[in-house]
């Protein structure tokens, strides 16, 4: 107790340089809070975008003012397409109690789109349906088995019965174009989704109201035109003559480059932040601690001189560095409530992963300097620490 | 003096190597990181400067027809005023537009089909830009062919080249909408085209090619006062008010940040200056004058801190090659020697306003 409460003392005394150093910690984690999200995000999309059918794939971003089934004719009738894939996208749905997406893919996204399973079967291997209930793919977040048949509730009132025929490997990603943009900023996360999903064979659907799209929202629908393999060493320029007046066009590999970038540039800058406020700790670290660490020089020589024993100097020492640990700590479990630390965007595992990294980081953080200057107090030459004391006489 | 403080400093140095790059390295880490932050604040606002080109735009609308074109030639002839890059007039159907694209390569994004030439635009070519909107109208067999079959403006078939993004109901525009758009309406032809046709134009925006001065800005104003009718008026503004708020937010949450680091590498700075106070306090014993050892101080702390400066401004300007593209601005070299000057005071103060009452504390209590 005693070692604690001169711990304390010695940590009061300095209140000014220790506040400074807790403040640039927490800077730093803050910091290292949106370097972390920008790494997640980018794990979260980057097995799906590996997984997009890539080569001799072009996306037509189609006009708002264009019917969609009219110009995937209009493309299908060129020689140079072998198929063009489209996903139906209805509203949240209803399954299980768990609110999720239901995604419809065409025959032209199935042949060419499939992403890995946890378990269970791609919809390629259910050639049609037959029965009851509709085969889907699912995600495990939906806490769905193999072989299962439940109700989807659909957004128009109505329910389907689907089986599950595979799950969708953890954690979820799954082609899903929700966005557009002009070629130059088209991305392929614009094309994944992470959210909790029903994957169905859009025939085996049926008709439905719910994949419509409502006429007092423009929204921008994207298709997956697929070339002929002899088609790839046509120039772009030819379909974007042919196709541009229904809408945008962006070659497939042009949305993964895009994305490299964009990730590059977030995960880059925000990880260059870090560094900036990371050496700022480090420096408030180093100057804090060298300072402390000779002050306890001389108070512990007094001490010592009085009877101490020295390792119950390297114990104070250690309470020292343990309160400042737990300050910073709770400091940062502040900030996270505060929404300082963009926890938001993290799932309770992630959060809890984060915070093993925030402690770790902290106890690095003070105890690198600290400790070296606790070895050297404890090999300390008594004469020489007097010397110090008395200033040089 | 300059030679003893010279000599005390590099002495000290070699005495106190562990100590000196302990500060030395506190330093240039505090400047290079309050560096990099000005630099990011800095790219911030050059952004804002292009995007929102507060300095460069005048806008204003009129009810006498005839008024805005005679405007628009006595500004394109005035030779106290910058060119103009971008002109707009529009009505509540259509807008005239000239975009010169030998001062500003970027022009209107057009998802299909073409921006206007600059030939099309000199010659005034019965040629015409769409916004999105106007296609929703059509059917679906108007929508293949307007291409070819191209669109009437007063009985004059126009060629249709290009569409655009434009997605605003009439009634959902407001005033602002006008002071910023470059495209103020669904269907847009070339400016001369525009006056040629005898179009009514109801408002006039453009664009300076550079931000106006105040003398500038007067004789716009006066230019615009002898003509009658002139409703809503915004001139170009004397400053980017909007950026320099955006360059202060991006270094505000950090200058107090910065500011302390700056003080925690002064507190190592002082313990290690203490060791170099008995030499003092012997120039003192010695009859040296307070303001002597307050400029032998100065002079340790001014060559530690221009040694750390440049360092850190080298590292930074190393650091800006490597950044990715969009994150941070070089800073203009009128900043670097700002941010000297900044620090400098502020470290020569706080250390002899910590150092002095040391020095001669102790010289009292010596006597």
């Amino acid at each position: 107790m005693a070692s604690v409460l001169i711990a304390i003392k010695l940590l009061w005394k300095r209140k000014l340089a220790n506040f400074v150093l807790v403040i640039q910690i927490l800077l730093s984690i803050i910091m290292l809070a949106q370097v972390f999200v920008a790494i997640e995000d980018y794990r979260d999309n980057l097995r799906a975008v590996n997984e997009l059918p890539v080569n001799n794939t072009v996306v037509l971003s189609i006009f708002d003012y264009y019917d969609t089934e009219y110009v995937t004719q209009q493309v299908l009738s060129s020689p140079q397409v072998e198929s063009v894939g489209r996903v139906y996208m209805g509203d949240i749905v209803f399954c299980n109690n768990v609110s999720c997406n239901l995604a419809a893919y065409n025959e032209g996204i199935i042949s060419r789109y499939s992403p890995e399973l946890q378990s269970g079967s791609w919809l390629s291997d259910y050639s049609s349906f037959s029965g009851n209930a509709i085969p889907a793919v699912v995600s495990s977040d939906m806490k769905l088995k193999v072989g299962d048949v439940t109700d989807v509730s659909l957004s128009d009132g109505q329910t389907r019965k689907i089986t599950v025929i595979g799950i969708l490997k953890e954690p979820t990603q799954y082609l899903y174009p929700w966005g557009s943009a002009s070629p130059e900023y088209f991305t392929a996360s614009s094309v994944i989704s992470q959210k909790p999903v029903i994957i169905v064979r859009y025939t085996d659907f049926g008709e439905t109201s719910v994949f419509e799209t409502p006429m007092d929202v423009p929204i921008t629908t994207s298709i997956f035109i697929f070339l002929k393999s002899d088609a790839a060493d046509t120039n772009m320029d030819t379909f974007r003559t042919e196709w541009n007046k229904y809408g945008e066009i962006t070659p497939m590999q042009s949305l993964v480059s895009t994305f490299n970038t964009n990730t590059n540039t977030m995960i880059g800058g925000t990880t260059i932040m870090f560094v900036v406020f990371l050496l700022l700790a480090a420096t408030g670290v180093l100057s804090n601690n060298v300072i402390q660490s000779l002050r306890n020089r001389r108070q512990f020589t007094v001490y010592y001189l009085l009877g101490m024993d020295w390792k119950k100097g390297a114990a104070v020492e250690v309470c020292r560095v343990g309160i400042l640990v737990i300050f910073t700590m709770a400091l940062s479990l502040i900030a996270g409530k505060l929404g300082l630390l963009m926890l938001e965007w993290m799932t309770p595992a992630r959060a809890f992963l984060f915070y093993g990294l925030v402690f770790l980081y902290i106890v690095v953080m003070f105890t690198a300097v600290g400790a070296g200057f606790m070895i050297k107090l404890m090999r300390e030459d008594l004469s020489g620490l007097l010397k110090d004391l008395q200033q040089g006489e | 003096m300059i030679r003893l403080a010279y000599k005390n400093f590099l002495r000290f140095c070699h005495v106190n190597m562990l100590f000196f790059f302990l500060s030395f390295l506190c330093l240039v880490c505090a400047f290079g990181c309050f560096l990099f932050i000005q630099e990011r604040a800095y790219y911030m606002y050059t952004v804002n400067v292009e995007s929102n080109q507060d300095t460069r735009v005048l806008y204003f609308t009129c009810n006498d027809t005839n008024a805005i074109q005679s405007l628009y030639a006595k500004l394109e002839n005035d030779s106290v005023l910058p060119k103009m890059t971008i002109v707009t007039v529009s009505d509540e159907n259509y807008t005239g537009l000239y975009w010169d694209g030998k001062l500003i390569k970027e022009v209107l994004y057009t998802p299909y089909g073409r921006f206007f030439s600059t030939e099309e635009m000199d010659s005034g070519d019965v040629v015409a830009l769409l916004g999105t909107d106007y296609f929703t109208n059509l059917s679906q067999e108007n929508l293949d062919t307007i291409w070819t079959t191209g669109i009437d403006i007063n009985g004059t078939h126009f060629n249709v080249i290009g569409n655009y993004f434009f997605d605003f109901p009439k009634d959902s525009i407001t005033e602002n909408f006008y002071e910023f758009a470059v495209v103020q309406t669904t269907i847009t032809i070339p400016l001369r085209t525009y006056f040629d046709f005898g179009l009514a134009p109801e408002r006039f925006r453009c664009v300076f090619s550079q931000p106006l001065t105040s003398t500038q800005i007067t004789h716009l104003s006066d230019i615009l006062q002898s003509v009658d009718n002139i409703q809503s008026l915004s001139l170009p503004k004397s400053f980017e008010a909007n950026a320099v708020y955006s360059y202060i937010d991006g270094i505000i949450p950090y200058i107090a940040v910065l500011l302390l680091s700056l003080l925690s590498s002064i507190s190592v700075i002082l313990y290690w200056l203490r060791k170099e106070f008995a030499r003092y306090r012997i120039y003192l014993i010695c009859g040296a004058k307070g303001r002597q050892i307050a400029f032998l101080i100065s002079v340790n702390i001014a060559l530690l801190v221009t040694a750390a400066y440049v360092c850190a401004c080298l590292a930074i300007f190393e650091l800006t090659q490597i950044t990715p593209h969009g994150l941070v601005s070089a800073l203009p070299w009128q900043f670097y020697i700002l941010i000297y000057i900044g620090v400098m005071i502020f470290t020569l103060l706080a250390v002899n306003i910590r150092a002095i009452p040391i020095v001669f504390r102790e010289k009292m209590l010596q006597k």
